[in-house]
């Protein structure tokens, strides 16, 4: 019996720590509950909209993108592996399930300008009125906040509510007074990421919804440790989040790949192999995983997921 | 210094994400003024800011970068009251969420009053639902949603669904137990999928229809 709320379960999902349990019980509450279906639908959607935002916004930032040097004598496989899950991938895909609506709706496609980062000379409340001077970055473009937006002073009370018991803003005193230019910090090298820095920076990503950047760094992780633990679990991971974002069939491989790694991921991994297959409609392939899986796995929790599904399938 | 739940990944970029005793030490330096903080502060938050504000308004939206510089001006006024029980990106997320919210709503009322629109009719800040994609279309109805909900329902929405936070990260941001943010959440939902049956189309595209 699984005693966590269907949101939970949702946050799980999208962290890639759902056990195959909780999983079941997932899919059987949203075939019956409409909300949390379109919240996750909508939660996916979401996600790919804001990689697109924020690859639109790296791309005008950074001629060179980090991610895509590539780390020293990478094997030729993992350099294959690794154009599985190309850059503009995630912007296709966010094109034609999020932002497509602008191609298809004859609206030109435009990027976001840069946003500059401007500073207020005084930040104060009592400033907030006047008629504030700017200082923008050197590469930043752009204005101020136009005469239709709202006033420094309506911005300013949005700030949460809650954290202080006044919602004026603090003295101009404690805050700095911004004579000085925002700085852009440069990029720190990490040239010798560990398994689990690598693990725990892919981890982040996704749970943000930056699926591609969470994909290239369990690539990298996989490639570089790949007998590592964090590797193990990477390759499943990996695979469930390519087939949540619609590539089954990169998605059968990464699978395929992790189930064949021993260890106590690999009935999870079957299990995904065979969803991926189905998702591909390779049936006839996904009734041999199923089969492989009650083989290896006959007292899982799974075992008895794979023979109603068999049987569903019918004889071959 | 209190561990925070709420992990310092908020920030989109992980490799420019500070450690939280980092952001901490930067966010206590933008306050006292050291030189140099407060601009490397706005840096952490930027992205977030920028996301939040083209979530709610659209990529395409006008006034998506005057919400994003307003934003990040509220949020260094507000810096003072910053309690550091979540990560600063989330803080100022919330911060957008409500300006880009208002932004969304005062560009409604302009385009009503421009387009002298029957009452009850949507002004079209962007292509009409015919012209979206399914996708654009729900979350078009999302952010529609969101102009009506209170406030407090408002911001657990766009913060759970729209920018993609958790329960518990949610619960950080809106200093909440997390238990009203699920009962929040599910109240949110539930005007949501009641919102999407009323569109024939989105029912059929979700399979609301037989719930």
């Amino acid at each position: 019996m699984i005693d966590i709320h269907p949101e939970d379960l949702l946050d799980r999902e999208r962290e890639g720590i759902l056990t195959p349990e909780e999983r079941a019980y997932l899919e059987a509450h949203l075939e019956r509950c409409a909300a949390c279906r379109i919240e996750r639908l909508l939660a996916r959607e979401c996600a790919l909209e804001r990689a697109l935002i924020d690859e639109v916004a790296e791309r005008q930032q950074e001629p060179e993108p980090c991610l895509e040097r590539s780390p020293p004598r990478a094997p030729q496989s993992a350099r294959r592996a690794r154009r599985l899950v190309p850059r503009a991938g995630i912007v296709v895909g966010a094109l034609l399930l999020a932002g497509g609506a602008a191609a298809l709706g004859g609206v030109p496609w435009q990027a976001p300008a840069r946003v500059p980062v401007t500073i207020p000379p005084d930040v104060s409340a009592s400033s907030a009125s006047k008629t504030p001077v700017h200082r923008t970055r050197p590469n930043g473009i752009r204005q101020l906040p136009s005469a239709s937006s709202a006033p420094a002073g309506e911005a300013a009370s949005a700030a949460p509510a809650g954290e202080v018991p006044s919602a004026s803003a603090a003295p101009a005193g404690e805050v700095p007074s911004a004579a000085v230019p925002p700085r852009v910090s440069p990029r720190p090298s990490k040239a010798h990421p560990t398994a689990a820095s690598l693990f725990s920076d892919a981890a982040a990503a996704r749970r943000d919804g930056d699926y591609e950047r969470s994909l290239a760094l369990y690539e990298r992780l996989i490639e570089r440790y790949p007998s590592s633990v964090e590797a193990a679990t990477a390759r499943a991971v990996r695979a469930r989040l390519l087939l949540d974002l619609g590539r089954a069939r990169a998605a059968e491989r990464g699978f395929r790949e992790a189930a064949a790694t021993a260890g106590p991921l690999s009935e999870v991994a079957l299990v995904g192999q065979a969803q991926a297959l189905r998702r591909a409609g390779k049936l006839d392939a996904e009734r041999a995983v199923w089969r492989d899986l009650l083989r290896r796995f006959p007292d899982s929790p799974q075992a008895a997921v794979a023979r109603a599904r068999l049987a569903e399938l019918g004889a071959d | 210094m209190s561990h925070s739940p709420l992990q310092p990944e908020l920030d989109a970029d992980p490799v420019h994400r500070p450690e939280q005793a980092e952001w901490l030490r930067l966010v206590a330096a933008a306050r006292s003024g050291e030189p140099g903080a407060l601009g490397e502060l706005l840096e952490v938050v930027r992205p977030a800011v920028r996301r939040t504000a083209m979530m709610v308004l659209g990529r395409h939206h006008a006034d998506a970068e005057d919400a994003t510089q307003q934003a990040l001006i509220a949020f260094v006024g507000a810096l003072p009251r910053f309690r550091g029980e979540c990560h600063p990106a989330g803080y100022a997320s919330r911060i957008a969420l409500r300006i880009a919210l208002a932004t969304r709503r005062r560009s409604m009322r302009e385009l009503k009053q421009g387009q002298k629109l029957a009452e009850g009719e949507t002004p079209a800040l962007s292509p009409s639902p015919s012209e979206l994609s399914a996708a654009a279309r729900r979350r078009e109805v999302l952010r529609a949603l969101l102009d009506e909900l209170p406030d407090y329902l408002a911001d657990t929405l766009a913060l759970r669904t729209l920018l993609g936070y958790s329960l518990q990260e949610v619960a950080r941001i809106t200093d909440a137990p997390v238990n009203t943010v699920r009962s929040r959440m599910r109240l949110a939902k539930e005007a949501l999928r009641r919102r999407i049956e009323e569109d024939p189309r989105l029912r059929l595209e979700l399979g609301v229809e037989h719930d």
